[in-house]
């Protein structure tokens, strides 16, 4: 590598941060407003979320892990606020540690805020990660023998899964739904979790599914929150000016070096002039 | 004194009290296809008769050309057994992945075993780290070289998926070769481009659908999918790896089958696959 | 000659939690549970002696003064923190403000930040793929590519064609590999576990 490429490639990191502080610190995110022209995912929760019944129980599996928590929080935090919005109780378990500290974290925010305490139930952290997931469906089940069965007054009404990498919704759906008649699950899941859950989408195993950054602002745009809209930080979303700026910085590098790749095989392919 | 033929009616009788006091629990479809699992025992226990050709698809056939160029320059190897672990709080379909790394660390360790090169093992699980040891112990007889076994290290980098990505992108290590197979979720590019930084050669295998294309853009031999399970039948010549493998392809290929003839019954409008399979209608 | 007694076991456990997921009767849903308790029981333990490992491996290597003597260290302070904030006395466990703030103010951070390195690594990635002049690697960055700009926030017309056409290509080609290498990948996986579950074939333990 030529020293003036090593440079390049020692100065292309700080350059991009530069590029993204000058589009945040210019304020275009006033200007921009993250949005989807396809809804569906949106109006397909707010639908399963209609079709419940009035002061609903909603069981939710909260296993977010730290690293793909930032893209997806907006969402969840205005899924929590729909859901208490509409009255229903809301038991919250978690299946991995991540998940559990998290779940915590988010406990303590709605304690805070205007969230009534007695719509949350906190059921805590189960080890044992697939074997967990039935023994949350057999509790759901069973007597009231069971720990999970003896926290929540009744069966219920949806399941609502905020996945990460280590447990999402697909274990939720191999384990809890065959044993649960009639339980739909709505998923909220990172991007990089979309190539799987699609197909569980479109089967109708699932509910509905916000998979996408675009999916949670159409979601968040069209949710009514109601007292609760302070739960949800307007400004919290994700950077519409610095998700630009990445596509843009993305489209060169590649065209810049995919270009570089096809003027290099054209040359090869061009017959010599032998002197 | 009840004679055998009262005891085998009144077993009878029990299994069909028990049976009566049943009911399924799915329709007739879904009961199908959960109990085409003991197909696959089935499979198993089969020997077919069928011709083998070896394939190199991750390029793990030549790792002992890099060992012995490790061997000369003094430097090691290391291999990463993914993040998922054995015993962590994952799901199944990324534990199963650690398991089926075992053979390949099998073979990465006899070849460093024959070498003499040490061995470093990362992992994010004690259990994992357990079968480790059990791994390298067993390559090292396997190639009486028992005196070298000191050399090698498991290295228990830390609970979570970032830690074992964070470790190798900042170890300053120039390994000979660089190994990594089993579940590596998001943070796969990361965990690739940290081991490739300081390797000679990398090669990762994981059955991590999402991640294949970081498998591939990570360069060096790439195991996709389904080839991460196939690999060992193809690194020795052992009849159980190959008849798992031939009874999978089996399995696809009735899969495939399935899905080809459902297609045609569904667009004649005779069956929807979804309301037969699942019992639900499609959304 | 191997020992039959925890294929036999696994193969008594598997075949009765499988029963009781086909079948709903509740004997069989009480021995299944008892199953199921054992499992998470294990896995508890497994969690608490993961910690505990760690901690032995990580000082025993401080100790010794082998490997990472820094990263030993910093794994042992922060292992230290976190029990000191939940455990003192006084405190509430993993509920404790100081272990949320750890959480939120470490952790999460860092967790995002490592993250967030995925967009120049892979970028990075791409560009030496194409470089060692793989047709994989061209293939593949030539569809990165295509998906970008068909993702591009345009609006009008075109916005509205590329956003179509984004939504076809999630749907039908993109679906379609996934669908087919998941199909693959769990026949694998459920053909791979039955074997190490039954013991079938040579180990190499």
């Amino acid at each position: 590598m030529s020293e003036r490429s090593a440079l390049a490639a020692r100065l292309a990191p700080l350059l991009l941060v530069g590029a993204l502080a000058a589009a945040l610190l210019a304020g275009l995110d006033d200007r921009l407003t993250l949005e989807s022209a396809d809804d569906g995912a949106a109006r397909a929760v707010t639908a399963a979320f209609d079709a419940m019944p009035d002061d609903a129980l909603v069981l939710v599996g909260f296993d977010p892990d730290v690293g793909t928590y930032a893209e997806i929080r907006p969402t969840v935090r205005a899924v929590l606020a729909d859901l208490l919005n509409r009255g229903a109780t809301l038991g919250l378990v978690s299946l991995t540690p991540d998940g559990r500290a998290l779940a915590i974290a988010e406990l303590a925010r709605m304690d805070r805020s205007e969230a009534n305490p007695r719509q949350l139930i906190d059921l805590g952290f189960l080890p044992g990660a697939e074997a967990a997931l039935v023994a949350v469906a057999r509790g759901i089940n069973g007597g009231s023998q069971d720990p999970i069965r003896a926290d929540l007054p009744s069966p219920p009404d949806l399941a609502v899964v905020i996945g990460g990498i280590d447990l999402g919704a697909r274990s939720w759906v191999e384990q809890v739904q065959p044993r649960i008649d009639g339980l739909p699950i709505v998923a909220i899941a990172p991007t990089v979790l979309l190539p799987e859950l699609e197909p569980y989408r479109a089967s109708g195993q699932l509910a509905a599914l916000i998979g996408t950054p675009r999916d949670g602002a159409a979601y968040r745009a069209q949710a009514e929150l109601g007292r609760l809209e302070r739960m949800v930080d307007p400004a919290a979303g994700p950077s519409p000016a610095a998700i630009i700026v990445g596509l843009l910085v993305a489209i060169g590098v590649l065209g810049q070096a995919f270009g570089s790749r096809l003027a290099a095989v054209m040359r090869a392919a061009r017959p010599r002039d032998v002197a | 004194m009840p004679s055998p033929t009262d005891l085998v009616a009144g077993v009878i009788r029990f299994v069909g009290e028990i049976l009566g006091a049943s009911s399924l629990r799915f329709e007739t479809g879904p009961t199908l296809v959960v109990l085409g699992v003991l197909l696959v025992f089935l499979q198993l226990v089969a020997r077919p008769v069928s011709r083998w050709v070896t394939s190199d698809a991750g390029g793990l056939a030549s790792l002992g050309r890099a060992m012995a160029l490790a061997a000369e320059a003094g430097t090691d190897a290391v291999m990463s057994l993914g993040t998922a672990g054995v015993g962590r709080s994952t799901d199944v379909h990324g534990r199963l992945q650690t398991l089926a790394a075992l053979p390949v660390l099998g073979h990465v360790a006899r070849a460093a075993a024959r070498s003499g090169v040490p061995l470093r093992v990362l992992t994010n699980d004690p259990l994992a780290a357990a079968a480790a040891a059990a791994t390298l112990d067993a390559a090292h007889a396997a190639t009486s070289t028992q005196e070298r076994v000191g050399r090698s290290r498991i290295v228990m980098v830390g609970e979570g998926r970032l830690a074992p990505a964070g470790l190798v992108m900042t170890a300053r290590a120039r390994p000979a070769a660089a190994v990594a197979a089993g579940s590596m979720r998001e943070e796969a590019t990361l965990h690739l481009e940290g081991l490739r930084g300081g390797a000679g050669s990398l090669a990762a295998a994981s059955a991590e659908v999402a991640q294949a294309p970081s498998l591939l853009l990570a360069g060096g031999g790439a195991l996709v999918g389904a080839e991460a399970f196939q690999v060992a039948a193809d690194l020795r010549a052992d009849v159980g790896e190959r008849t798992m493998v031939i009874a999978a392809n089996r399995l696809i290929g009735f899969a495939v089958a399935a899905i080809v003839i459902g297609t045609a019954l569904a667009l004649m409008g005779i069956i929807d696959p979804a309301d037969l399979l699942l019992g639900i209608g499609e959304a | 000659m191997k020992r039959a007694t925890i294929p036999a076991l696994v193969v008594v456990v598997g075949v009765l939690v499988l029963a009781d997921l086909l079948l709903v009767n509740d004997s069989l849903s009480e021995l299944a549970g008892v199953a199921i308790d054992a499992a998470i029981l294990v896995a508890a333990g497994a969690a608490l002696a993961a910690v505990a490992s760690l901690a032995v491996r990580r000082a025993r290597d401080l100790w010794r003064r082998r490997g990472d003597p820094i990263g030993a260290a910093l794994v042992l302070a922060g292992m230290a923190a976190m029990l000191i904030a939940g455990l003192r006395p006084g405190a509430a466990g993993a509920t404790d403000p100081a272990v949320g703030w750890l959480v939120a103010a470490l952790l999460i951070p860092i967790g995002a930040t490592l993250f967030g390195l995925l967009f120049v690594t892979t970028l990075a990635a791409s560009r030496r793929s194409l470089a060692s002049r793989s047709r994989e690697a061209t293939v593949l960055v030539g569809a990165a590519l295509v998906v970008l700009l068909m993702l591009l926030p345009i609006g009008g017309v075109v916005g509205e064609r590329l956003s179509d056409a984004a939504g076809w290509a999630l749907a039908v080609p993109i679906g379609a590999v996934f669908r087919g290498m998941l199909i693959g990948v769990a026949i694998l996986a459920a053909v791979f576990a039955a074997r190490t579950l039954l013991g079938v074939g040579a180990t190499d333990e």
